[in-house]
């Protein structure tokens, strides 16, 4: 990303007036009249176990929910990813919205006691940005562009030379090399969590462990055991804690769908989750307590566009067409998925994906083009297309994969081999190139657009994809107050040159008991935090 | 005897060796490394998680490098639990395991003999029909149906035990991961004792015993009850290594933390340390219990002399 080009943007400079930011902060919200339980505890499936609690190592889902309840950042996520204020009170902006100024509230504490400041800010940042960090999420930084973020992450710079500063214990100030609209959003995430410097230095890579760690979310953490059970109780030094109700909260680590339903069946669980084609029973047991929301991703197809045949638009475009979503969705993963196509998914935040042309076709019409653009590429039952469709082993792939395989054999002379690898055999066999179309999956990191459109926005990915015009508009993007123009003519360039094929857009499934309230079920990114959660009197 | 110990120890320095080379080869030899991800790392930091964890050196060198740290005891830092050592990992995780794998192969070894010499006693009788039509139930039902049926049993229908976790290894959360993996022990040791004392019981040395007028009894635990166990114990030997080091459906299943779960995860995460680990302990049980099932031979079989 070329950042100092997007500081000149004066265009935005003065189209964006400063602004400052406090609503309303997090707590349990408990509805008048609930009766409450006399004991708090919440006992949730966290999914998996996680790599690592340090916030700026952690990498995926299961370690970002636990982080959230261990530690909180500048701001925090609404339900509904709103930005909401965390140990920052609210923010002010500079008139060209490139110098963030977050105010710290002076009663956010460590669970040792120790007041967080600006300097514990200052520190989690550059420590996220240091290679000698090793944090996986590093460019996380780099995306809005913090000064200096990208030259130290290559190595050109030191890490004091990272764009933040404390400019008293409670005043933070964050330099962009232009202005980005969805900054503030993006400081809710993991890897801008602050970290206990002391701690941190003094135990290296075990300081999250329970003895060590030190935390400033609303919990503590009081027993790990690995694979099995993470015990967090109430961290009595959080500024809000009059407001938090559960007083321990066990995640447990399941990896196994059909061992969370037994488990929450046999009421251990007050969340869990169920292995997706038993929906239909299970509806007919517990209905009212499967919830399925739709989520933050996308399921497409990568094609290899170096490669031939999918060097050949015509022929990227009539794989995608001779697609029937719905039956996908319908019939397949049947959770309340939506067909897709577009990248971006609908419940993107400020943005309205407008649908491609071949969206409103019926399933006939897009066959028919479908049929014609393969014959135009050279393609016949004497010379039919021949490829392998790759996918990570797993079962709910394979299904999809044998669908569609039939649906582009019966719609066009296309003889599809299906090629299964696990998981980390597929990624090295991706990121080589070895592959003509993969099954591909992305979740947003970060509630706005460019999360999903940033996947082709430079020339780095797996499916070797560039295409200047689509670079640039997502480069002028990050400027502007409301990139949507680039957003929906960056959908269109997919739509014309098709290098994914978007298949459709996921759902969470969860089950949660009626006693349960408060818990965010419903949040775009899977996000939540127990310190809103309550548990209902029977 | 202790010159037999010496010389097995001595014999298993180049197994260790050998059983280390071939895992650290055939484990570099996988496509796709730990720290591999689906969105990538910026170079920089790439190069440096591997400086820290020495991938970025020749093969050789990391082998030397992980031998010299394993003959001090350190089974070098998990890639997978990056807050985490292998030791801090695999010790706590072992004792789970041993003692779920402790306890079934005890309630397995009690019960399958007992099953197999009442069966083989009453050979042909409708007892014998009775405990081998069990038996053969035990076998064919794997662990992964055995576990979830015994869960909706006396988790979810009557909801006695709980469906999950350690606690510490509190009894109630002992009883259906040792129950769910003693089932299918309980069935092998019957038909295996049954089989062999069905052998026995038709040899001479019993027929003489018979004919001397001795009492049943003696005959049986005297004199057969020996020999029988000759096939058992060679099954129960490594079948020990295998249970106490866990499996991977009960672990899963069960969410008790024991180690089966970090011999799947490890190789599915390219986690070298721990399946380096891993590898390198179980090696050290198969050896140390194969040496323990070579005295015990010596024990009950005359015929054996070390």
């Amino acid at each position: 990303m070329n950042k100092t080009k997007l500081l000149q943007s004066m265009l935005l400079a003065s189209a964006v007036a400063a602004t400052s930011f406090a609503p309303q902060v997090l707590a349990a919200n408990v509805p008048a009249g609930t009766q409450l339980a006399d004991v708090q505890e919440f006992v949730r499936d966290n999914g998996a176990e996680p790599g690592s609690l340090d916030p700026q190592k952690i990498e995926g889902v299961p370690g970002a929910n636990l982080a959230r309840d261990l530690f909180e950042g500048l701001m925090n996520q609404g339900r509904n990813g709103e930005e909401l204020p965390g140990v920052a009170t609210g923010y002010t902006t500079n008139d060209d919205n490139t110098v963030y100024t977050f105010n710290l509230r002076d009663n956010a504490k460590w669970s040792n006691g120790d007041t967080v400041t600006a300097h514990d800010f200052v520190f989690a940042w550059q420590r996220a940005v240091d290679p000698a960090t090793g944090s996986p999420y590093s460019w996380f930084i780099e995306i809005p562009g913090i000064t200096n973020a990208s030259a130290i992450i290559a190595g050109d710079k030191d890490s004091s030379e990272l764009g933040v500063r404390a400019v008293d214990d409670f005043t933070f100030e964050v330099s962009l090399d232009g202005p980005v609209a969805f900054f503030a959003k993006m400081v809710a995430h993991t890897t801008m969590f602050p970290v206990h410097q002391a701690t941190v230095e003094a135990h290296g890579d075990s300081w999250t462990k329970p003895a060590n760690i030190v935390t400033n979310g609303a919990y503590s953490l009081s027993e790990w055991r690995v694979n099995e059970r993470m015990v967090m109780t109430r961290n009595t030094n959080y500024w809000n804690d009059a407001e938090t109700i559960i007083n321990k909260v066990t995640h447990l680590p399941i990896e196994a769908a059909s061992a969370s339903l037994a488990r929450y069946r046999s009421g251990e669980l007050d969340v869990g989750s169920f292995p997706t084609e038993q929906i239909k029973p299970l509806r007919a047991e517990m209905g009212d307590e499967i919830y399925i929301t739709p989520k933050l991703c996308t399921y497409y197809y990568i094609m290899n566009v170096e490669k031939a045949p999918f060097n050949d638009v015509r022929v990227r475009k009539a794989l995608s067409y001779a697609i029937d979503r719905d039956i996908i969705t319908e019939h397949i993963t049947a959770t309340g998925q939506l067909p897709a196509y577009a990248l971006t998914p609908d419940i993107i935040h400020n943005f309205s994906p407008k649908a491609p042309a071949y969206a409103s076709m019926t399933q006939a019409e897009r066959n028919e083009a479908a049929a014609a653009l393969l014959a135009e590429a050279g393609y016949s039952d004497s010379n039919p297309l021949e490829m392998n469709l790759l996918y990570n082993t797993s079962e709910g792939h394979k299904k999809i994969a044998i669908a569609i395989s039939q649906m582009w054999k019966q719609a066009m002379p296309v003889s599809t081999t299906l090629e299964n690898q696990e998981w980390k055999t597929y990624l090295s066999t991706r990121n080589e190139g070895n592959f003509s179309i993969a099954r591909a999956g992305w979740c947003g990191d970060y509630n706005e657009a460019s999360t999903f459109l940033d996947l082709l926005g430079s020339g780095d990915n797996d499916g070797n994809y560039v295409n200047q015009e689509y670079i640039d508009l997502m480069k002028s993007a990050k400027t502007m107050a409301d990139p949507s123009a680039n957003y929906n003519r960056a959908e269109e360039i997919l739509a014309e040159e098709m290098p994914i094929i978007p298949i459709y857009q996921y759902t969470g499934v969860k089950l949660i008991k009626p006693r349960v309230g408060g818990f965010a079920y419903d949040n775009p990114e899977g996000n939540f935090y127990t310190r809103d959660v309550f548990i209902k009197a029977d | 005897m202790l010159n037999f110990i010496f010389r097995r120890f001595l014999q298993a320095i180049p197994t260790l060796l050998v059983l280390t080379i071939l895992t650290f080869a055939l484990m570099y030899m996988a496509p796709g490394s730990p720290f591999l991800t689906e969105k990538g790392m910026p170079d920089e930091v790439l190069a440096n998680i591997n400086a820290k964890y020495h991938l970025d050196l020749p093969v050789w060198e990391q082998y030397l490098i992980y031998l010299g740290n394993l003959l001090q005891g350190d089974l070098g830092p998990s890639f997978r639990y990056l807050d985490f050592s292998v030791n801090d990992l695999v010790w706590p995780s072992l004792a789970v395991s041993a003692t779920i794998g402790g306890w079934s192969l005890l309630i397995a070894v009690i019960l399958g003999i007992t099953m197999g010499m009442v069966a083989a006693l009453h050979h042909n009788k409708w007892l014998d029909y009775t405990l081998m039509t069990t038996a053969m139930a035990g076998i064919v039902l794997p662990t992964f149906v055995m576990a979830p049926l015994l869960v909706l049993l006396l988790s979810y229908k009557v909801k006695w035990l709980p469906a999950g976790g350690w606690h510490n290894g509190d009894w109630q959360y002992l009883v259906l991961p040792v129950f769910a993996m003693a089932t299918h022990l309980i069935a092998q040791i019957a038909r295996i004792t049954r089989g062999s004392l069905i052998e026995v019981m038709s040899s001479n040395f019993i027929r003489t015993a018979q004919a001397k007028g001795l009492p049943y009894r003696t005959i049986i635990l005297r004199h057969a009850f020996k020999p029988m166990m000759l096939p058992v114990v060679s099954y129960l030997g490594p079948l020990f290594v295998g249970v106490l080091t866990g499996s991977v459906i009960i672990d899963v299943f069960f969410g008790t933390g024991g180690i089966g779960q970090h011999f799947v995860n490890g190789a599915i995460n390219r986690d070298y340390s721990m399946v380096m680990g891993v590898t390198v302990l179980v090696g050290v049980m198969y050896i140390a219990f194969n040496a323990v099932t070579d005295i015990i031979y010596a024990y009950i079989d005359p015929k054996i002399r070390y």
